[in-house]
């Protein structure tokens, strides 16, 4: 008896101490990763603390992003509207193109600091970042496909149910829920805060504004950061920057999520981070260079109902300005950002 | 010496364990000890008095049109069990999607309620706000469900899809799509399904067994004026305020 007893006691230690180094294994194996909030910005909109974001969800997620699995007939990936050296758009594409040539409404959206993005689109009609990748994965001129048979086309193979299994524990079939925070964990992960903007700001040695940068800044400030606030340079509200209205497209923006009269023609304030390479401009991709938009806010704003009283009356910028103003918005870019390996191409995953 | 202290320490890591072992038992007693019961409700999709046969059966509206259903899905969530004595349980994280085309999904169990006579069972139709805007979840609320608007985020409360040679829609078809969780356009709505008073007995085990009759869906609409709704706004809501009364108790099956 006394003995069975010491056993059992024997047994249930040896079980804990099993217990406790597996658990420590496995915390050690899936890595959590953090969001870095550089100096002087807000605290990220996505809680990670709730929604940990693990090292094998993040390279899965890259992976669901280049896969054109995903697509009805495997043809496009996330990654044929999104690229990585154009800031994650559409290069040279003003409406995306989408699965057999389809065109889509919108120019492609940039992915960038969306941690920080209390909603999502041009109009704000999504409002959780995991959420987002159903969008394109269900639009018919996008990838026209449905989560379910992407998830049963995961199930069906053995690399990745393996991937799955490593980001989110033993469970044996993969779920729509894992696909879309595998997807959102690579999302939030695409962060720029390291262009030469930043590292003036934080007085990196080395890094001065030019004349011109300086001068620039100056007139986006009086003019721009009411909307395009740094840092993240976007307020993050809807806004009608005085686009005349585009009568074959007919996008209302923002009044096709609330129903609102006044949103009408609200669209979303972009980010002007990396916004050097990320041409066409605006939400219908209507301006092919910077040049042109420019040339929009000083000269050629519409007086449509909802035009935002920021832009009234439309900023006055001589030529002067306008190329200083062109000089400051090319520190936004962030070519560290740009060309940042561990958000390219996984070959390997693909071999 | 040293052999003495280690087993002087063993000792006690030993007491530990005989403790812990103690207090585990107790917990698992507790909890198994104290008598409950266990409630299985079915929830039957009907055509009026009759069960629901999909695609191929010609129903007819009260409103004359002749229908056929091909899909019929909801939510249910926010279960709560009502008692005689006043009192409520709320079955924690309670989101079950019933599909017509799935009769498992129209079976749910739920196991240890607290022994007392039922008096009823209070739910939601449709998903709560906090879950619409908090990312992607797991189980009936997965999103590859096929519940959920992907281009305005929020999920469908109710789906009715089917056919009438009323309608004068592409292919004769109506889709009746059901959301919205926002002010002013929530489309979520509380349904209370008594027991009858005269029934107090108590019970270990019980089968209470709804209809969810999909004819209140046509009782007020003519389909050749409305062949579907697809977004939230004024015509989701009026129809979820008809189709909250859907629900009808059908049997009530119990062992003392
Ligand atoms: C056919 C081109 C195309 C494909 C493929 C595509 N997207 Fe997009 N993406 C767009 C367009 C266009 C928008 C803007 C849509 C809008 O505003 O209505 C967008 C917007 C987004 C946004 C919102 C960004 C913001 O700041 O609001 C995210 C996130 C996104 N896409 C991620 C993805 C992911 C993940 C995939 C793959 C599952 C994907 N996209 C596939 C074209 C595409
Ligand atoms: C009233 C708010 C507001 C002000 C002020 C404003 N913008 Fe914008 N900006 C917007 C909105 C909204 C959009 C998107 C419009 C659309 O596509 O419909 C936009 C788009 C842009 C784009 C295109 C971004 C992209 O990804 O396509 C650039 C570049 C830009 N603005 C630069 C500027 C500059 C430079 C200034 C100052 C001269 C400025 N904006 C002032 C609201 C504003």
């Amino acid at each position: 008896m006394k003995n069975s007893l010491k056993n059992i006691g024997l047994a249930a230690l040896l079980l804990s101490a099993f217990l406790t180094l597996s658990w420590i294994s496995a915390r050690e194996k899936n890595k959590i990763k953090h969001l870095i909030q550089p100096a002087g910005w807000p605290a990220p909109v996505y809680d990670v603390e709730k929604n940990p974001i693990t090292e094998e969800g993040f390279t899965l997620g890259r992976m669901l992003f280049y896969d054109p699995l995903l697509s009805a007939d495997s043809t496009i990936s996330c990654a044929s509207c999104h690229l990585q050296q154009t800031n994650f758009t559409h290069v040279d594409h003003a409406l995306s193109h989408g699965i057999d040539g389809k065109k889509g409404t919108r120019n492609s959206s940039v992915l960038v600091n969306l941690a920080w993005s209390k909603s999502f689109m041009w109009d704000g009609g999504i409002n959780h970042i995991e959420v987002q990748p159903l969008a394109p994965i269900e639009n018919p001129v996008e990838m026209n496909s449905r989560l379910s048979i992407v998830v049963a086309k995961l199930n069906a193979s053995d690399r990745y149910r393996q991937k799955f299994r490593k980001a989110f524990g033993k469970k044996n079939t993969i779920t729509g829920q894992q696909v879309l925070k595998a997807l959102s964990a690579y999302l939030l992960s695409l962060q720029s805060f390291n262009a030469k903007y930043d590292r003036v700001m934080r007085s990196e040695p080395g890094y001065h504004f030019t004349p011109a940068e300086a001068r620039g800044m100056d007139v986006f400030l009086k003019h721009c950061n009411a909307c395009h606030t740094a840092p993240l340079f976007t307020n993050q509200g809807f806004e009608n920057n005085g686009l005349a209205p585009d009568p074959y497209l007919n996008d209302g923006g923002r009044i096709k999520v609330t129903h609102q009269p006044s949103d009408s023609l609200l669209f979303k304030v972009p980010t002007l981070r990396n916004i050097e390479v990320s041409y066409p401009y605006m939400h219908d991709g209507r301006y092919k260079n910077l040049q042109m938009v420019l040339f929009h806010y000083s000269s050629n704003i519409s007086n449509t109902l909802h035009l935002s009283p920021a832009l009234q009356p439309a900023p006055d910028l001589t030529e002067g300005n306008k190329n200083d103003l062109l000089a400051f918005l090319k520190t936004l870019t962030d070519t560290s950002f740009l060309n940042q390996k561990e958000f390219g191409y996984p070959f390997e995953d693909f071999q | 010496m040293a052999q003495n202290r280690i087993r002087k320490i063993l000792k006690h890591v030993r007491n530990v364990y005989f403790l812990v072992g103690i207090c585990l038992g107790l917990v698992v007693f507790a909890t198994t000890s104290g008598k409950k019961q266990n409630l299985h409700v079915f929830i039957q999709p009907t055509f009026g008095k009759q069960a629901l046969t999909l695609e191929t059966q010609a129903y007819r509206s009260t409103q004359g049109d002749t229908v056929f259903i091909d899909v019929f899905r909801f939510y249910i969530s926010n279960l709560q069990i009502l008692y005689r004595d006043g009192k409520t349980f709320s079955i924690p994280n309670s989101y079950y999607l019933i599909d017509a085309s799935d009769t498992a999904s129209c079976h749910l169990q739920l196991s240890s309620l607290p022994l007392g006579a039922i008096a009823g069972l209070s739910f939601h139709i449709g998903v709560d706000s906090a879950k619409s805007v908090s990312g992607a979840h797991a189980g009936d609320l997965d999103l590859s469900k096929g519940m959920y608007w992907s281009w305005n985020s929020g999920y469908i409360n109710a789906k009715l899809e089917g056919r009438s040679p009323s309608c004068l829609s592409h292919k004769q078809q109506f889709e009746f799509h059901v959301g919205g969780y926002a002010h002013p356009n929530n489309s979520l709505r509380k349904a209370i399904v008594m027991l009858p008073v005269n029934t107090s007995a108590e019970a270990t085990s019980r089968t209470l067994q709804l209809q969810a009759d999909v004819s209140v869906w046509f009782a007020k609409r003519s389909l050749r004026e409305q062949a579907g709704i697809m977004i939230p706004g004024k015509a989701a809501m009026a129809l979820a305020d008809e189709y909250k009364h859907m629900f009808r108790l059908q049997n009530d099956l119990y062992e003392k």
